[in-house]
């Protein structure tokens, strides 16, 4: 069997539609009835439950959810939001919450079938890629309170594989477990998959010996949004690599076409239109914008329309080549709707930056992007990058303009470079740390997942 | 509806109306935590065939006059 379920992974877009407005219509009940949040900002548009009747009312009258608006009543002597809770806390069964390297991190509480529906959303991808019951998954991570992989966890158990936890050793013991236990998948964020195979290299060990058929990965742009990114861990681990695009406090909502075309939005939990970030107009197919999703499926903490600040170009799929008729993000998340600049005029996107970097022999894929103001106060944008190690340093000169025209050559624009010796920046467990904001604070929006 | 999936629809329909009617007739903690816990995966079956009334099956309970 092809899909693991094919009555919604092949349902015809006119029976998605009807069954996304039933479930629309439910929740926004739902949501009113259980959360102050909601009934507040439905008051504050002079809206009921009863007003919203046709998918063209839910998207022009139904008000955008942000993150502030699920920080908005958080404390430090609450577990959670007091008004986002629509379940009784003490039915709570699970705790997450984000990094928050800037203000208050945003609390994240699942109830038991919360977790069940996260976890699934991950078995949609496994299953349509070729994971298979009883494959064994590695887990590169610490299990701290990052909802990602222990989602992923859910629905390793959920599909009846094995998980192996790399938790609570470091990079060099977990290598060590690798070559010994021999998994079928290994889970990681993206950069810290190529940080391992940098490590193997280090301790003269090919990451090809663990026998690993898979990568699966989420947290950051990973092997559908950069190809280059895929080709390289292709290539290290002698295996396929996807991602699934998350959004820890909505849902695992868009798993890997098994084609790499993109990612899929799970339509049995979730449903979404994609608007213009500064306008909030709805978007047509195939434009780019920002991705605002509704979630079935967390319903402890409910999230309507909410803007997640990820840029995606957004297509039907009747159907994808992979048979799929879930709306396709084609090259999954783009960039963050708060970190894409425009430089001379043209957008510049982290994920297209990145791809062009890769390419280059001589750089690492070790990046930073620092946003800032050029001399005119416009938003201006330089980039640093790691030399690999065979480079000598007489040549980062050099690699520094050959960076600066292959952008130029791709996106139009020439932006500043700086090349660096190995080494010189962070490695990262979890999510890298990539886009840096020097502008004023006026000129900056906040950002945290 | 398909013939088969209305097959199983009804089904599942008897399954639950069994756990509930067995709900009311324990007050055994361990006994009432896993009937509601097969309840929530007949639930989760039903929104596979994107045929489930309520968003949560204990609004359904609730809907029943199941008392918790």
């Amino acid at each position: 069997m092809r899909f693991w379920n094919p009555i919604w992974e092949t349902m015809p877009r006119k029976k998605l539609d009807e069954i996304h407005l039933k479930r629309i219509k439910k929740l926004i009940r739902y949501a009113y009835t259980h959360t102050q949040l909601y009934r507040r900002k439905f008051r504050e548009c002079g809206l009921t439950p009863d007003d919203i009747n046709t998918m063209d009312d839910f998207v022009k009258k139904v008000p955008f959810t942000t993150k502030e608006d699920l920080t908005y009543s958080q404390s430090p002597e609450q577990m959670f939001a007091v008004d986002a809770l629509a379940e009784k806390s003490d039915t709570i069964i699970h705790y997450f919450q984000t990094s928050g390297t800037t203000g208050l991190p945003l609390k994240i509480p699942f109830s038991h079938y919360d977790t069940i529906k996260y976890g699934e959303d991950w078995v949609y991808g496994f299953w349509a890629v070729g994971i298979r019951p009883r494959f064994r998954f590695y887990f590169a991570f610490s299990w701290g309170m990052y909802a990602g992989f222990w989602s992923c966890y859910w629905g390793v158990r959920r599909l009846g594989c094995t998980a192996i936890s790399g938790g609570g050793v470091g990079t060099e013991d977990r290598i060590k477990q690798l070559q010994s236990l021999k998994p079928d998948v290994l889970v990681a964020t993206p950069t810290y998959a190529v940080y391992i195979a940098e490590m193997c290299r280090k301790m003269g060990v090919d990451p090809k010996s663990f026998g690993l058929k898979f990568f699966y990965g989420a947290g950051e742009p990973g092997p559908t949004a950069i190809p280059k990114l895929r080709e390289e861990l292709e290539s290290y681990y002698g295996v396929k690599a996807y991602e699934l695009y998350g959004v820890a406090e909505v849902g695992a909502i868009a798993p890997a076409c098994p084609l790499q075309l993109g990612t899929h939005l799970n339509e049995s939990n979730y449903h979404c239109i994609v608007i213009d970030p500064e306008t909030g107009e709805l978007l047509s197919e195939g434009e780019r914008g920002e991705n605002v999703v509704t979630s079935f499926a967390q319903l402890s903490q409910p999230v309507i329309k909410y803007r997640t600040k990820d840029i995606v170009e957004w297509h039907y799929s009747d159907a994808c080549e992979c048979g799929r008729t879930w709306v396709l993000y084609k090259g999954s998340v783009l960039a963050r709707s708060d970190y894409v600049v425009k430089v001379r005029g043209v957008n510049i996107y982290q994920t297209a930056i990145e791809n062009i970097i890769r390419s280059i022999p001589g750089a690492s894929p070790y990046i930073e992007m620092h946003l800032r103001l050029d001399e005119r106060k416009l938003d201006d944008m330089l980039i640093k990058v790691e030399a690999d190690q065979s480079l000598p340093s007489e040549m980062y000169s050099d690699l520094e303009n050959k960076i600066a025209e292959a952008i130029r050559g791709v996106i139009g624009v020439r932006l500043a470079v700086e090349v660096l010796p190995p080494n010189s920046l962070p490695r990262y467990e979890l999510k890298a740390k990539k886009i840096f904001d020097h502008r004023p604070k006026e000129r900056r929006m906040l950002l945290e997942r | 509806m398909d013939e088969s999936v209305n097959e199983l629809y009804e089904l599942i329909k008897i399954a639950r109306e069994k756990i509930w009617k067995a709900l009311t007739k324990t007050d055994i903690p361990a006994v009432k935590k896993a009937l509601k816990d097969a309840d929530l995966m007949l639930h989760w079956s039903l929104w596979h065939l994107a045929l489930e009334e309520e968003l949560k099956p204990e609004l359904e309970r609730e809907k029943a006059g199941i008392s918790e």
